[in-house]
């Protein structure tokens, strides 16, 4: 039975790593870089949820309001940071390096500016113990929080599964993905798309950071572990797939719950890096991702 | 995606702005390592050891001579950390410059060597100077698997790899009792040189640790120098700019990556082994990704496959926050600038000067 | 490009001749040992985390140095001069702090430290400051190790092997026999649960299972489970604000509803505020309560509320008195101020402060009693029997 717990669990917290999870995928599927500050945007998303709470305006507008300035900060990165390489081609190694940079930028600029304190949303959603089975005197259950959140990642990705194959920006997203180059002889602007992701990719990574607040606590060094756990589930799940990166996360979730209940809670964080090599060594295209060639 | 910039430039900018020079300039672009034979100001390596040796010892001891300290012991902390580092960078040159393959773990090498002398030292009592290479054996050891990934993945993934490794290594190290938890071990003691305890060696024991770390500097530099102009160092240079073309030559590139894996782990465990003697206690910050990542930057930002920038570059990040420290004083800030600073330093290096300071341009 | 080169190598000699000159303002040639006190001030150094993990210590310690600097100079000073507070981010890290023990430890004019907060760190920090004859006094690092470590080094700080028998006798004195222990993976959640245990079980208790987990993590659903299948009495926290408040908040919201304890790290209002509605009813051993209708205690609290916007924790507390005690001991010393003076005057401290009257034992540490309080209507109370 509480194996089975542990999993129903581990479910309910990877949808937040699934989150997480897009905003890298398609960062890197579509712009071909590895963008290392998506840590801090889900972290100043989470941070701009709390001010707005703290001063009263209800979640969801205060959510929405959080993946606008996630997409806007988002944007700002790449306009500041990787579009000047881009037009001189030196993605590479120095795209890298100034995603690093601006990582601990943001990081540390954070904890200079809202101090190293956690602090904690206000009680914006309502909770609730939910069971769902017993069995022999044990009931397992659910907490309420988590399945709203499970309940509206998925909206997400079906929103963004939606926009993806039905709208025209979506499928030229798609088409990039697969040749940049080709794609802008082919008339379409690239540096629309590129934006487009990178607000896509912020507006998720917000919302994953005030869903996070909302259960847990913020503080400025959270990005870093949520980040990289995000890049593990995306690999896992498969560069390029956005419903790789959903089964991608609910995996992680288990895998961590499953590491921290039966075999030692002090690897609990690892299992993810574990798992990412693995995947890296065994099929680096992941679940069901597509072939990449990048070199840094 | 692959990164070709001629080519990229020829489909998509049209004929007539194809760069006069493209089809002649092959050998600008594709020059072999030009070998850091000016070093300081365009002076020979060995007129540089000399001079800096002798700087070295002036800075030393002038002490001994002085009826009052002249330099301060806190200089001499900075130098030696200087020193370390650049060892640090000179080995992690060997992956991220010789062969091209950014690495951000290699800080779990330095942990391997640091833990490695500690517990060789306290369990079993074994002289420091011994653990020095039996404990580079075991990273080099470790670094097997690490070489092997790098076989079959490239790029951004080999990065989180090498990224997962060092959080991996890092882990076991907190998790394990034996090598102290999170806290690590203390009371390592001070190694003796000839019968001389280290730390008595000149008027703030550090003098010592001083003179191993420069010797050993030298050394790698000497060392390093003599590769890039050796089949060895031919070999890494193909690889790193047209592996397939050095495949198709018959360069045998597997052997070399492994190697350069290898020789990169062995020399930052050494300085991980002196990092424990100086410091006489090991803890896991030593493996954390933040270690990782200064490494690599002091490599890039001091200039890829350069062994003057790995070493200054060493220098400059080491000495920049102590500075900055002093500064925060002066101008009565509330809170420590240098990481916020670094992040912009390194945006703003990679705009302007993407190889590096001292490196070639042809790395940009 | 040749221009850059040279220009960073330039750079890099000026900075170079910059930390050889300019680093210890104090260590001017000549000065020396005999002129220890520059001017009209008494520099005090902090070496402790200011960002990062552990930066909530830091600041802590930060904020109730400031407090107290301010009101003695406000005051007067220390006979005549004033007291002068400079800071270095070590940011947790032993290596950074042995930088800035080294860097205070130079300068001439730094008369005492305070530093580190985690253990590993200021045992990296103890022989540089022993070697230098400065004296570092600390408001945390719990480890027995510390202990007589050097004549310098005083600890005002908790000790584990005293409020772990508190938490375990507290339970105890409730009936409360089975329990369950959550403790964060670092050498003051280790501590803590060893002695908790050692102590527990000496008495008749059982310490059902300790759970750990590392300190940064945010989701305790795994190790909740775990405790909760046990079915303990109550559950004994060693852990902070960050982590507790919401393995508080966690264990309620999961249907565990035993009586909880927290050590010292969690005597902060920011448990409260994490863990919310969760935190009614927990107990707590604290070094001081805030509302404590001693003179002294409010006034502290009235100001650092002004000034800070929070209630002091423990460490605040504790760090407030701490340069009082410092204060007090150069007072003492008077013209021959010095640190070895000073040093010898700490030792023979005898201050009644806001966390109780501080005296140094032959190893120089601080052995006190400590309050059990609980949490009533969000606040901090005396617990009742």
């Amino acid at each position: 039975m509480d194996f089975v717990q542990q999993v129903i669990n581990g479910l309910a917290q990877g949808g937040i790593y699934s989150l997480i999870a897009i905003g890298w995928t398609t960062v890197f599927g579509i712009v071909g870089v590895m963008n290392w500050t998506h840590g801090e945007v889900y972290m100043l998303g989470a941070f701009a949820g709390y001010f707005l709470c703290i001063m009263g305006m209800p979640f969801v507008p205060a959510l929405l309001l959080s993946m606008l300035i996630g997409s806007g900060i988002a944007m700002a990165i790449d306009e500041f940071g990787y579009k000047p390489l881009r037009k001189k081609g030196k993605m590479a190694v120095a795209g890298f390096i100034t995603a690093l940079g601006l990582s601990t930028f943001l990081r540390y600029g954070a904890n200079a500016v809202f101090t190293p304190n956690p602090r904690a949303y206000p009680d914006v959603i309502d909770y609730q113990l939910i069971p769902i089975l017993t069995v022999g005197g044990k009931t397992l259950t659910i907490s309420s929080i988590h399945l709203t959140i499970l309940a509206g990642t998925m909206l997400i990705m079906v929103l963004l599964e939606l926009f993806i194959r039905r709208t025209i920006t979506g499928k030229a997203m798609l088409a990039a993905s697969q040749d940049m180059q080709t794609l802008g002889l082919m008339g379409a602007n690239s540096e629309v798309l590129i934006k487009v992701t990178f607000a896509i990719s912020g507006a998720l990574g917000a919302a994953a950071g005030v869903f996070v607040g909302t259960i847990y606590a913020i503080n400025p060094m959270m990005g870093a572990l949520a980040g990289l756990k995000g890049w593990a589930v995306a690999i896992l799940g498969g560069i390029g797939s956005i419903t790789g990166s959903l089964i991608g996360g609910l995996i992680l979730g288990v895998a961590e719950n499953l590491t921290a209940g039966f075999i030692s809670t002090g690897y609990k964080d690892a299992i993810g890096f574990i798992i990412m090599i693995a995947v890296l060594l065994i099929k680096p295209t992941g679940l069901l991702g597509f072939k990449f060639d990048e070199k840094v | 995606m692959k990164n070709d910039s001629a080519a990229s430039e020829v489909l998509t900018a049209g004929i007539e702005s194809v760069p006069a020079d493209v089809l002649t300039n092959t050998k600008k672009e594709f020059a072999l390592p030009e070998g850091n034979s000016k070093w300081f100001f365009g002076t020979s390596g060995k007129t540089t050891f000399i001079g800096a040796a002798i700087f070295l010892l002036a800075i030393c001891f002038l002490d001994s001579f002085t009826p009052v300290k002249v330099i301060p012991a806190y200089v001499k902390h900075i130098l030696v950390s200087c020193l370390i580092y650049a060892i640090l960078a000179l080995g992690l040159n060997f992956v991220s410059g010789y062969i091209g393959q950014t690495s951000l773990g290699h800080a779990a090498f330095f942990g391997i060597g640091a833990y490695g002398t500690a517990v060789l030292m306290k369990y079993s009592g074994m002289n420091f100077w011994l653990t020095i290479p039996v404990a580079a054996c075991i990273a080099a050891l470790a670094a097997l698997p690490l070489a092997a990934s790098a076989l079959r993945v490239k790029g951004s993934f080999l990065v989180v790899i090498t990224y997962g490794f060092g959080e991996v290594l890092r882990y076991v190290a907190i998790n394990t009792d034996s090598l102290g938890g999170s806290s690590g071990i203390p009371g390592i003691k001070v190694p003796t040189i000839f019968g001389i305890k280290m730390s008595k060696i000149g008027p703030t024991g550090k003098e010592g640790y001083l003179i191993l770390c420069f010797l050993i500097v030298a050394l790698l530099a000497f060392f390093m120098n003599r590769i890039e102009k050796s089949r060895t160092g031919y070999a890494f240079a193909a690889i790193r700019e047209d592996e397939i073309a050095a495949v198709a030559m018959g360069i045998h590139t597997k052997y070399y990556k492994i190697l350069a894996f290898v020789i990169s782990a062995f020399i930052c465990s050494i300085a991980g082994s002196i990092q424990v003697a100086y410091s006489s206690f090991v803890s896991p910050e030593l493996l954390t990704s933040t270690q990782s990542i200064l490494i690599l930057t002091m490599v890039i930002v001091g200039g890829r496959r350069s062994i003057k920038g790995a070493i200054l570059g060493a220098g400059l990040m080491t000495i920049l926050p102590e500075i900055l420290h002093s500064l925060k004083d002066a101008i009565g800030l509330s809170f420590d600038p240098w990481y916020i600073l670094y992040g912009l330093i390194l945006v703003i290096v990679m705009r302007v000067r993407p190889q590096g300071f001292w490196g070639n341009s042809s790395d940009a | 490009m040749k221009k850059i080169r040279i220009l960073a190598l330039a750079l890099a000699a000026t900075m170079v001749t910059a930390s050889v000159t300019g680093c210890g303002s104090g260590s001017s040639l000549g000065s020396a040992s005999t002129a220890a006190v520059s001017g009209g001030t008494i520099k005090i150094g902090l070496v402790a985390p200011l960002s990062g993990d552990s930066g909530v210590m830091g600041e802590s310690q930060q904020h109730g140095y400031e407090l107290a600097i301010n009101e003695i100079n406000a005051a007067g000073g220390v006979n005549g001069k004033k007291l002068e507070l400079t800071t270095y981010d070590d940011q947790g890290d032993p290596q950074k702090a042995v930088s800035g023990a080294q860097k205070f430890a130079d300068d001439e004019s730094i008369l005492a430290i305070g530093g580190s907060c985690n253990s590993s760190a200021t045992l990296a920090m103890a022989p540089i400051i022993d070697a230098a004859g400065l004296p570092d006094l600390v408001v945390s690092s719990s480890s027995p190790a510390l202990t007589g470590c050097s004549d310098y080094f005083f600890r005002m700080a908790v000790q584990d092997n005293a409020v772990g028998p508190q938490m375990a006798q507290a339970l105890l004195d409730r009936g409360k026999k089975n329990i369950v222990v959550f403790y964060p993976n670092n050498d003051y959640g280790t501590g803590l649960n060893t002695n908790l245990k050692n102590y527990m079980e000496q008495k008749g208790g059982k310490v059902l299972n300790s759970l750990t987990y590392l300190a940064t993590d945010q989701d305790f659903t795994a190790q909740i489970t775990t405790a909760k299948s046990l079915n303990p009495d109550a559950i004994a926290l060693c852990g902070t604000p960050a982590d507790s408040g919401l393995i508080i908040k966690q264990l309620k919201q999961n249907g565990v509803n035993v009586p909880i304890i927290g050590g010292t790290g969690l005597y902060n209002s920011k448990t409260v505020e994490i863990a919310g509605d969760s935190c009614e009813g927990i107990y707590v051993i604290g070094v001081y309560v805030a509302n404590n209708p001693d003179q002294k205690v409010q006034d502290l609290v009235k100001k650092f509320q002004e000034k800070y916007g929070s209630v002091p924790d423990g460490f605040a507390a504790l760090a407030y008195d701490q340069m009082y005690v410092i204060a007090e001991a150069a007072k003492k010393a008077g013209d021959k101020l010095s640190r070895d003076t000073l040093k010898d005057a700490l030792k023979e401290t005898n201050y009644n402060g806001v966390t109780g009257t501080v005296k140094f034992d032959s190893n120089n540490d601080w052995v006190r009693d400590y309050l059990t309080l609980a949490v009533k209507g969000g606040n901090f109370v005396m617990a009742d029997k």
